[in-house]
């Protein structure tokens, strides 16, 4: 096996192509005068835009609140009074209800009364497992899954 | 319930009056217009009701309020059925808020209407919104917790004088 001659490798003829490490900068399609206008500009439009929609929201909720103002009055007269008629029957009905109990009093605990200091003739809201306290109970669970239901957004004067 | 034999509950003929029986879409078309028909008996009623902490107190100024209410609406039945039934079926229709603004084609006849029929204007905007100041004749209620008289307890009288005249913030 006749071994082939040696023979060293050398660089092409002329030599290697140049490294090619020149900058290329990207091209420029607005100058920065423009751009820091067109920026301002957009800036301007756009706050003005806003602020017209902000005073329009502003006019959309203060006639909704107005409307809401308007009507509370005659909700609230309505609700007072069904609301003095369902304790007048709640009354009655413990009165039914508890007739058979010994050494019962209507609004007592048995013979101690609820409040000592407060007078004989005194509101006093009571509390809303006991307005329905002759509901089923399925209806009193439920006002349990949903508590707000029962939210007073109306409450009553404070104390003098 | 914690109230005893003594309290005194508010009688049937207090308690049931006609009542405006009418939707919310309807109610919410006329607002504006039954407020400013009703302002001053509104008025009263939110202050009575603001001064104390008993609904049977403001049985009667309630009464006004729906009385008039009742009133206004009829003479809008009679006058207007039409115009606040369209503003009324728009407003139903324009989300659940209610929300007027998308309902002022049909709002500028009722108003209109309104006005010809019962010389109602529709206030400013913020009318209802801002403080509205009331002058009333009614007594200021007094609070029944500031007049209770306690019990004295016994030998309080052969009490030194320092004792006896000693202030104490309940």
């Amino acid at each position: 096996m006749a071994q082939a001659a040696f023979r060293q490798d050398m660089p092409p003829e002329g030599g290697y192509k140049a490294l090619n490490f020149k900058r290329v900068p990207g091209q420029k399609y607005f100058t920065n005068r423009f751009l820091f206008t067109y920026f301002g500009a957009m800036s301007i439009i756009s706050w003005i835009g806003y602020r017209a929609g902000f005073h329009r929201y502003r006019h959309m909720k203060l006639d909704n609140a107005d409307r809401d103002v308007a009507l509370t009055p005659f909700m609230l007269a309505e609700r007072d009074r069904a609301y003095m008629k369902h304790l007048r029957r709640m009354h009655e009905e413990e009165k039914v209800v508890m007739k058979d109990v010994p050494n019962w009093k209507i609004g007592h605990h048995y013979n101690l009364p609820i409040y000592n200091t407060l007078p004989e003739d005194y509101h006093l809201d009571p509390s809303i497992e006991e307005l329905f306290a002759h509901a089923s109970e399925a209806d009193i669970v439920w006002t349990w899954a949903f508590p707000m239901a029962h939210f007073n957004y109306f409450p009553r004067g404070k104390l003098l | 319930m914690v109230y005893s034999k003594n309290y005194k509950y508010p009688t049937d003929e207090e308690l049931t009056v006609q009542e405006i029986d009418l939707s919310l879409p309807v109610l919410r078309a006329t607002a504006l217009f039954v407020g400013k028909a009703c302002d001053d008996e509104s008025k009263e009623f939110m202050l009575c009701r603001s001064e104390t902490l008993d609904p049977r107190k403001c049985l009667a100024e309630g009464r006004a309020v729906t009385a008039c209410g009742l009133r206004f609406m009829q003479k809008l039945k009679a006058a207007c059925m039409k115009e606040v039934e369209a503003q009324a079926s728009c407003l139903e229709y324009a989300g659940g808020a209610m929300i007027a603004n998308r309902c002022r084609e049909t709002e500028a006849p009722m108003e209109k209407c309104i006005f010809e029929a019962t010389g109602i204007k529709k206030p400013h905007l913020g009318y209802f919104s801002m403080p509205r100041i009331h002058h009333t004749e009614r007594e200021k209620p007094v609070n029944p917790l500031s007049t209770r008289v306690y019990q004295t307890p016994p030998g309080f009288e052969s009490a030194p004088d320092e004792i006896k005249n000693m202030k104490v913030n309940i």
